[in-house]
Parts: structure tokens; C-alpha cells; sequence
């Protein structure tokens, strides 16, 4: 059985803390009647802490790509100097 | 109280012209600092760009208004960093372990522990799996739950005719990628035990 968008929304919002109060209790009594959805809403944490992860990963993969730019093209060779500079003293 | 440099239309072009200034403005401090107790190039590389991760999580995704300049709070991580890691030999903690001391330094520092837990290993190995199962799919969480893109935006980057369309696509991959973190987490739990 599909899940509506709906019920993916009211999901998350409870998840991510954005939801109303009427809306925590209606997802709290359906986590009450479906021992299902408890799997469901552990899993879904993970996954969030999981593309966290992804995100970070990304973005120290664009650092170490700016830093290679920093560190071998010849338009920023003053760059690299002042800093190697500061290693070699 | 200063403002943060603007990531404008938050693409990824722009975000790598943000951290290549960044980068020619603080990084150099973070180089002196590293240099004169004794440090190397690659970890003064490595925490500054940690020290970018935190500042792009807490800062740029947000509305946050830093109280001190860019600067002040990129070097002042940088620097908590380097004597987590170096001076008090926590080599091998998360990052988030690390950080956990930052604001709260007195009461979070008992909790720092020494090796890396396996679930973070099997948290990066999932990572893996998920991007070669899905880079479309991994990009568009990304956008919204790392980034934290509104669904227009997300939207208009990756092509949808709304955010309705956009919501849809972005469940989608997320109950895909649900069931890959489900199944792989069993398979590594079996591993352990």
C-alpha cells in the first residue's frame, strides 16, 4: 500500500520538529495504532543522519577541489608561497 | 556585529567562489596559527576545512547572525579544533564529537570519546552505497535537507515545473533511500554480531 504525501508530510514534519501541536498528537496516535510506523519513523532518522553525512561529504570534496586550485595553478602562486612560507621558517 | 558573505542563489558555482574566498582570507591565519606549534600543512588543512564544514552547517544554511566577524568565527573553530585534535590527542573523534565541546566547553568535554564508533563507519559506508545507487536522488536530499534549499528552489535547480512536482520527486527518493539504509544497516548489523 502507497503512503499519500500527506501522510509523508506529517510524518516529517513531526520528525523535523516542524509540525503543530494538533499535528504531534494526531502522528502520536497513529504511532499507537501502527507498530509499523515506528519501524518506518526509525529508519526515516537514520536516513536524515545518512544524508547529513552525504552533505558533508560534498562539501569537504569541494574544499579539497578549491584547495588543489589554490595549491598548483600559477594564477595563485603568491598564494601558495605566503603559506608554504609559514612551514619552512 | 557583522554579516556573513551572502551565498548568492546558493549554486554550487557560487559556493565554491564563497570558499575560495573564504579560503584566501582566513586560511592563512589558521596556517600562521598551526605553523607555530609545530603543525603541518595538511593539518592545518584539515582543520580549517572542518572548520568550514561547521561554519557552512551553522551559519550559512541558516539564518543565524554571528555576534563576532566571519573571520573570528571560522579561526575560533579552526583553533578549538587544533587542540582537541592535536593537544589533547582526540586524533580519531567525529567531528561532532569534537564539536559538542565548542559552545558548552566545561560540561560536554567528559563526553569526547577517543575512536571513531563503528556505526559512524557504517554510516560512511552506507554513504557510499547510496551515491552509487543514486547521485540525482542523493544531490536532491541534499539540496533540501543539508542545504536547506526552500522547494522553490530546489525547483528551479533541478528542473521541475513546481514544488509540488519537486515535493513528490523528493519523497520519492527519500523512501528509495530509506530502504537502502535499511537493508545495508541489517546487512553491516550482521557483520558486527
Amino acid at each position: 500500500m502507497k503512503t499519500s504525501l500527506n501522510e509523508l508530510q506529517l510524518m516529517e514534519d513531526c520528525l523535523l520538529q516542524q509540525a503543530s501541536g494538533e499535528q504531534y498528537m494526531l502522528f502520536e496516535a497513529k504511532l499507537l495504532l501502527d507498530p509499523k510506523l515506528q519501524d518506518e519513523v526509525n529508519w526515516q532518522y537514520k536516513t536524515y543522519h545518512i544524508i547529513h553525512e552525504y552533505g558533508r561529504q560534498q562539501i569537504r570534496h569541494e574544499l579539497e577541489q578549491v584547495h588543489q586550485l589554490l595549491f598548483t595553478t600559477s594564477v595563485h602562486q603568491s598564494f601558495r608561497k605566503r603559506i608554504l612560507g609559514l612551514f619552512h621558517k | 556585529m557583522m554579516t556573513k558573505t551572502p551565498v548568492n542563489n546558493r549554486k554550487t558555482t557560487a559556493r565554491e567562489a564563497l570558499f575560495i574566498a573564504l579560503y584566501q582570507r582566513i586560511f592563512p591565519l589558521v596556517a600562521r596559527y598551526v605553523a607555530k606549534r609545530g603543525g603541518h600543512l595538511d593539518e592545518a588543512k584539515d582543520i580549517f576545512h572542518d572548520a568550514l564544514v561547521i561554519y557552512y552547517e551553522k551559519v550559512l544554511t541558516t539564518s543565524l547572525v554571528l555576534e563576532h566577524n566571519e573571520e573570528a568565527y571560522v579561526f575560533g573553530i579552526a583553533r578549538h579544533l587544533w587542540t582537541k585534535r592535536y593537544k589533547e590527542n582526540l586524533r580519531y573523534a567525529s567531528l561532532d564529537q569534537l564539536m559538542a565541546t565548542f559552545e558548552d566547553d566545561e560540561t560536554a568535554v567528559d563526553k569526547v570519546v577517543v575512536t571513531q564508533s563503528e556505526t559512524a563507519i557504517a554510516s560512511q559506508r552506507i554513504v557510499h552505497v547510496l551515491q552509487a545507487a543514486g547521485k540525482k536522488c542523493m544531490k536532491l536530499l541534499m539540496a533540501f535537507y543539508y542545504e536547506k534549499l526552500e522547494m522553490g528552489e530546489v525547483a528551479s535547480r533541478f528542473g521541475f515545473s513546481g514544488i509540488r512536482s519537486a515535493t513528490v520527486q523528493k519523497f520519492k527518493c527519500l523512501q528509495k533511500a530509506r530502504q537502502v539504509v535499511k537493508e545495508r544497516s541489517l546487512q553491516y548489523e550482521d557483520f558486527v554480531e
